[in-house]
């Protein structure tokens, strides 16, 4: 296991560039997230906030630049390593990512499975608790593919907090959801955030959601971080980038 | 001549990324071992639920041999080297691929959407998030279970066959079943079944990995996967024809070989 640096960032990612074939994404892109922090990253769509989120837990491999996560490169990584950074990182990519061929139970089980020892009966009423904690006791054997969206982002959010991790990443997680559901989800991440005292970094394309989540926002374009600051002053701030992002114009 | 070499380079560079793929989870499966509760699973899903439709594909495909083969002994008058020749056909040649092709499109086309699908709905990493190894946990699992499936049911698709020549020349062409049997022996020999052994396993290991390949490394959302599965289906098709000429080949040459260092 890696030696823990107190004073090094969460994460750090250092002149980062990344493209997906003839298309560049990021060019020398920085970023660093400190400890304890809830940071949002806004910005409109296509414009690569689910790329860093991947660059920054490893799942994607910067062309040059490096990934640091607690001071350590996470190109460094070894196996054992990357199992811890797995159970202090509690992830819900775009799609959730679900097992949709398991049923609830399942797909929160093989979390346990994986990261525990606990007993069967034990793992049991643990994915029981998670599944009543997200408003969808009852449904531990409903398959993924049986689940309204609305649902499936809920067993995502209940997976990403299962391991009581140290921080969690949500990749819009009220992506195509109707504003009711939308709402309750945004509810659900704020309590989960308050009771369980982690930080969170969330993807959103809806700033005013981003907002009610984070301490910090971030703004992405074209490859860019273009504001950088505490949410309320950002909020507050006329002109910029934001600004003209909340008003639906191209942030430049 | 430019789409030519491009084709080819193609297709050479495809199945290189398909054995380098079929190495890494051989290198997977052996250092970390199967999961074997994920393998009986799969094995079920691809293997069990699929024997209904390999007993009538490989039923059929007897009966068709049978069928055939007999317009053209009965001009003859060598009907009774039918039983003899149906079989050797079926089990040496015709069956193992008949009934790989529809395995193909039954286990494989199954496969390569499943995995696909997984793919491209950020479940492989999901898997990678959760500090385990998509292909320890999901592929290794599916490639056996498709490999040892594929394998099970062509064999047990070619005894079908030979049970469906039998059926079908006794109710159809009227040739004893009992004298249909005793020829069986006389063209069939232990080489004949060895060889159709052979080209089991072999195409069992081309639809496992080419389908399992294809579904692995899909990308561009539903459109994606349909590609994958169109890919794995042309390359498995191809591939099935290409080694049943190269391993009928080697199994000629090899027994020709060993029977002239016999004497």
């Amino acid at each position: 296991m890696w030696q823990m640096n107190p004073q090094a960032p969460l994460f750090e990612l250092t002149s980062i560039d990344f493209g997906y074939a003839a298309s560049p994404v990021f060019r020398g892109l920085s970023l660093t997230v400190e400890a304890g922090q809830s940071v949002c990253l806004v910005g409109p769509g296509a414009c690569g906030k689910s790329t860093l989120l991947k660059l920054a837990i490893g799942l994607l491999r910067p062309q040059s630049g490096e990934v640091y996560y607690k001071g350590r490169a996470l190109s460094h990584f070894s196996r054992a390593e990357r199992v811890q950074l797995a159970r202090e990182l509690g992830v819900c990519l775009q799609n959730s990512g679900l097992f949709d061929s398991r049923s609830c139970e399942e797909n929160l089980a093989f979390v346990l499975r994986e990261h525990t020892s606990a007993t069967p009966a034990h793992i049991k009423r643990q994915v029981r608790e998670a599944m009543e904690s997200v408003g969808l006791g009852g449904n531990e054997s409903a398959f993924v593919h049986e689940l309204s969206g609305g649902m499936k982002k809920r067993l995502g959010i209940a997976r990403a907090f299962l391991l009581r991790p140290q921080v969690v990443l949500l990749d819009d997680p009220t992506a195509g959801l109707d504003p009711i559901t939308s709402r309750q989800i945004i509810d659900l991440i704020v309590e989960f955030k308050q009771r369980l005292d982690l930080a969170l970094f969330v993807i959103t394309s809806d700033p005013p959601k981003a907002f009610e989540m984070a301490d910090r926002i971030l703004l992405l374009a074209n490859g860019e971080i273009l504001a950088d600051g505490p949410a309320q002053q950002l909020k507050e701030a006329s002109g910029g980038p934001l600004h003209r992002f909340l008003r639906g114009l191209a942030p430049t | 001549m430019k789409w030519i070499r491009e084709l080819a380079t193609n297709w050479i560079s495809d199945l290189g990324a398909s054995a380098m793929f079929a190495w890494e989870s051989l290198n997977i499966g052996v250092r970390r071992g199967v999961r074997f509760g994920s393998l009986i699973d799969q094995m079920y899903h691809v293997g069990v639920k699929s024997l209904p439709t390999t007993l009538i594909a490989g039923g059929f495909v007897g009966a068709i041999l049978a069928i055939q083969l007999n317009v053209q002994l009965r001009d003859y008058g060598a009907q009774a080297v039918l039983g003899g020749l149906a079989t050797s056909t079926t089990i040496r040649n015709i069956g193992p691929v008949l009934i790989a092709f529809m395995l193909s499109g039954k286990v494989g086309a199954y496969t390569a959407a499943e995995l696909g699908s997984m793919r491209v709905t950020d479940q492989m990493d999901a898997v990678r998030c959760l500090g385990a190894n998509p292909m320890e946990f999901i592929v290794v699992p599916r490639l056996l279970a498709v490999i040892l499936s594929s394998f099970c049911l062509l064999v047990i698709g070619l005894m079908v066959g030979i049970a469906g020549g039998i059926v079908i020349s006794q109710l159809v062409l009227s040739i004893n079943a009992v004298e249909y049997v005793q020829k069986i022996p006389r063209y069939v020999s232990l080489w004949s079944v060895g060889t159709g052994m052979a080209k089991s396993l072999v195409f069992g290991i081309v639809i496992g990995v080419i389908c399992c390949y294809r579904g692995y490394t899909a990308s561009g959302g539903a459109a994606g996967v349909g590609r994958a599965v169109r890919q794995a289906a042309v390359e498995v098709l191809v591939l099935i024809i290409v080694l049943d000429f190269t391993l009928s080949s080697l199994s000629e040459f090899l027994h020709a070989f060993l029977r002239v260092g016999q004497l």
